[in-house]
């Protein structure tokens, strides 16, 4: 039985991951821990922040650890630890990137007795853009590449537009996707991106996608065709509409090779792309898409941790009940933090707290361990109903965020399909990697969490056998208002990681971010406020 | 029109002139065991010039581009580097007599691959050299514009303040994509290799 930690020092999502005896025992990614998030840390550094909670809460040193992985196969394993760490004695394993990626969605996929498709794609790991792979027993198999020298990247090109839009790569992509449903078609726009990315059989065509990018864009924004937000969004919708159609085309190229593969497993920072992943789902030959929760390089570390265990025969193909895999908080930490604030503090009653959220208020939920990837999921998150047109605008305010994408909804499992069209690939639903188009009679209902022109939306799928907390609230929500749905945004405000500790909490309700907060098993309000 | 002239000396340099003013991009990809592999990527206006810090041989293939607005992206011009029965000037940088006869023998293998049209520039004399009346030895370079590659062979050290800035800038942001090197004028370090491969490897003549 082994200890393994596996970390991921690049330039973003920093992480690191403790794995035993073929369990995740911890998976923190640095930014939760230095508070700046993923895209703005610029520097080469191990999580170092993440791996003291760790060793203060596990006791194993790094140095002591059975087996310690990376995917860094290009780089210098030891420049981001040597310095910290004696390593030299232990060995020390490194994957290659997209391999790392392809281990982490397939070992937490549950697909163990199938024949599994895993794509991975991105805006460059290891000089490669992308590679498949065929998996089946526990064996992971390369089949093709797409090499940076040759080929082109959807992700990449996708963040150079990103840039354009005048927001940041790697950190941004999202309100690209959101502003997306705001524009429209226009053939020329089309074109001219298609021009510089298009799919050739199993690869991507022109390459330099981001020269190419950089040049066209700096173009079309001299002659006025970024001049106007709705301009912007024709920009955003072309771009994205251009990546589903080359990626369904690539897709479906690789289906033809092998047509026996059809679970599809996906990973890589395109994948955080919920309108590709949608269009991905609805394809006839796909019976099951999954998405690795943490989809981006945060999910490196957890791939070569899982290849590694799995090599050791500790390690099964399962799914993950969860992703509550950092830190938490008892009630008495939080109580003693509460001190330095005029708040009041009651039990947490959900019949309650649901009454509240049907009155309109705006709770933050801070329950158990947090959340491992870019969503919260229940331990980190803000609730709010979901049946007002203007709760947009308000949130927004009210977090001093500017999110273009729609806020997204969870929904108890028993009627996920009575509201969604979401009959496939539930289990990935379950971490909000998926778009689903929201049946028409819900649409008037549920404003607040659908888009409004494709009433296209991300649900968070919850299951009452792995999320309890979070089904309860919906249960009681539901039996006032007979709405088994509620909006849930993550619980940060703008430009900063999801919060980690109560004080972060309590700074929120303090200023006024959010109505009340749930803290494990108590409700505090703020006295001035109520 | 505008003219695009691409020059090989010493290094690829793209030179674009003309009266029409446009903005240029330049891609420079490279043959690597017949798969081409995209290096980098310039832009430039007219009447401006783009060196590609590299002084060894690469068989380069340059794309320029064009942008409007009726046809998009499209390509101006390219270019292939191709020397055959072409004068190629191969500048022996050393004051040794030994590294220059190697050297020299490594210009000739290079001519008899190219097909090129060898000229040598050295501070030796022919005779020294012993080479045949077929090749041209010079002491004094006049007109570089006469030539369609130069090369400098020799022992080029990295200790020196500017050489070494620029490979390090060089190095990371150009060559890193694939693989690496040590300097932009020595692809291996040389203090590590032979005077044989000091100039093989310039005139890309080794495998690195």
């Amino acid at each position: 039985m082994s200890s393994i930690y596996s970390f991921n020092a690049g330039e973003h999502d920093k992480v690191l991951v403790l794995v035993r005896d073929g369990e995740i025992e911890y998976a923190v990614e640095e930014e939760r821990m230095n508070r700046i998030k993923s895209g703005d840390d610029k520097e080469w550094n191990f999580p170092l922040l993440a791996y003291e909670q760790i060793y203060n809460k596990t006791g194993i040193k790094l140095e002591n650890a059975d087996h310690v992985t990376s995917a860094l196969a290009q780089y210098t394993f030891d420049l981001p630890i040597q310095s910290t760490f004696n390593l030299k004695k232990i060995p020390n394993e490194k994957y290659d990137h997209h391999f790392a990626h392809a281990a982490s969605v397939y070992y937490t996929s549950g697909f163990k007795d199938d024949k599994v498709l895993i794509i991975t794609h991105d805006g460059e790991g290891d000089y490669s853009y992308g590679k498949v792979f065929l998996a089946e027993k526990g064996v992971i198999t390369e089949v093709s590449n797409l090499p940076v020298v040759k080929y082109s990247s959807a992700a990449l090109l996708y963040g150079r537009v990103t840039v354009s839009l005048g927001w940041k790569i790697n950190k941004d992509e999202g309100k690209t996707v959101g502003m997306a449903g705001n524009g429209s078609y226009d053939e020329k726009i089309y074109k001219y991106f298609e021009q510089i990315f298009h799919n050739n059989d199993d690869v991507f065509l022109p390459p330099n996608p981001e020269g190419k990018t950089d040049f066209l864009t700096k173009h079309l924004k001299k002659l006025g065709y970024y001049d106007t937000k709705e301009q912007k969004a024709n920009i955003a919708y072309n771009v994205q509409l251009l990546v589903e159609n080359e990626m369904i085309k690539y897709m479906n190229n690789i289906h033809n090779k092998y047509p026996e593969y059809t679970k599809l497993c996906l990973a890589g920072g395109l994948f955080a792309n919920v309108k590709l992943n949608q269009k991905i789902n609805e394809l006839q030959w796909v019976d099951e898409v999954y998405i690795i929760p943490p989809m981006g390089d945060n999910g490196l570390a957890l791939g070569c941790a899982l290849h590694k265990s799995f090599l050791l025969g500790e390690r099964q193909i399962k799914r993950l009940d969860d992703v509550f895999l950092g830190f938490e908080y008892t009630d008495e930490q939080i109580e003693i933090e509460s001190k330095n604030y005029n708040f009041t503090r009651e039990p947490y009653i959900p019949s309650e707290i649901a009454n509240e959220l049907n009155n309109g208020k705006i709770i933050g939920f801070f329950k158990g361990r947090f959340e491992y990837g870019p969503r919260a999921l229940g331990a980190r998150s803000i609730l709010v109903r979901p049946t007002d047109h203007k709760t947009h605008e308000v949130l927004n305010n009210r977090l001093k965020r500017d999110d273009i994408m729609p806020f997204a909804p969870i929904v108890m499992s028993e009627y996920a399909n009575d509201v969604f069209y979401a009959s496939k690939s539930q289990y990935t639903a379950e971490f909000m990697t998926m778009c689903y188009t929201t049946k028409p009679d819900w649409v008037e209902r549920i404003p607040a969490v659908i888009h409004h022109i494709d009433h296209s939306s991300r649900p968070q799928i919850v299951f009452k056998e792995r999320n309890l907390h979070f089904h309860k609230i919906l249960e009681e929500y539901n039996n006032l208002s007979h709405i088994p749905v509620l909006l849930n945004t993550s619980f940060n405000g703008h430009g900063e990681p999801i919060i980690d500790k109560p004080s972060q909490a309590f700074e929120h309700l303090n200023k006024g971010t959010v109505d009340m907060l749930v803290m494990e098993n108590y409700v505090y309000k703020n006295k001035n406020t109520i | 029109m505008n003219n695009f002239n691409i020059t090989f000396n010493s290094m690829p340099k793209i030179n674009i002139t003309g009266q029409i003013p446009a903005e240029y991009f330049i891609e420079i990809y490279e043959y690597v065991n017949e798969e081409k592999e995209l290096i980098t990527d310039f832009t430039i206006p007219t009447n401006n010039y783009i060196c590609f810090l590299r002084e060894w041989y690469g068989d380069y293939d340059i794309h320029i581009w064009e942008w409007n607005e009726k046809e998009g992206l499209h390509m101006v011009a390219s270019h292939r580097y191709d020397d055959k029965n072409k004068k190629v000037l191969i500048n022996l940088d050393t004051y040794h007599l030994h590294e220059a006869l190697i050297w020299t023998n490594k210009a000739i293998e290079y001519r008899d691959i190219h097909g090129c049209e060898l000229i040598i520039k050295s501070s030796f004399k022919k005779e020294e050299l012993c080479v045949d009346s077929s090749i041209k030895i010079i002491t004094e370079l006049n007109d570089i514009n006469e030539y369609y590659a130069i090369y400098n062979i020799g022992k080029y050290d990295t200790e020196f303040e500017w050489n070494k800035k620029l490979t390090e800038t060089v190095l990371d942001k150009v060559w890193n994509k694939n693989r690496t090197y040590c300097s932009y004028r020595n692809p291996r370090d040389w203090h590590y290799i032979s005077i044989d491969d000091v100039a093989g490897d310039i005139l890309g003549l080794n495998e690195i």
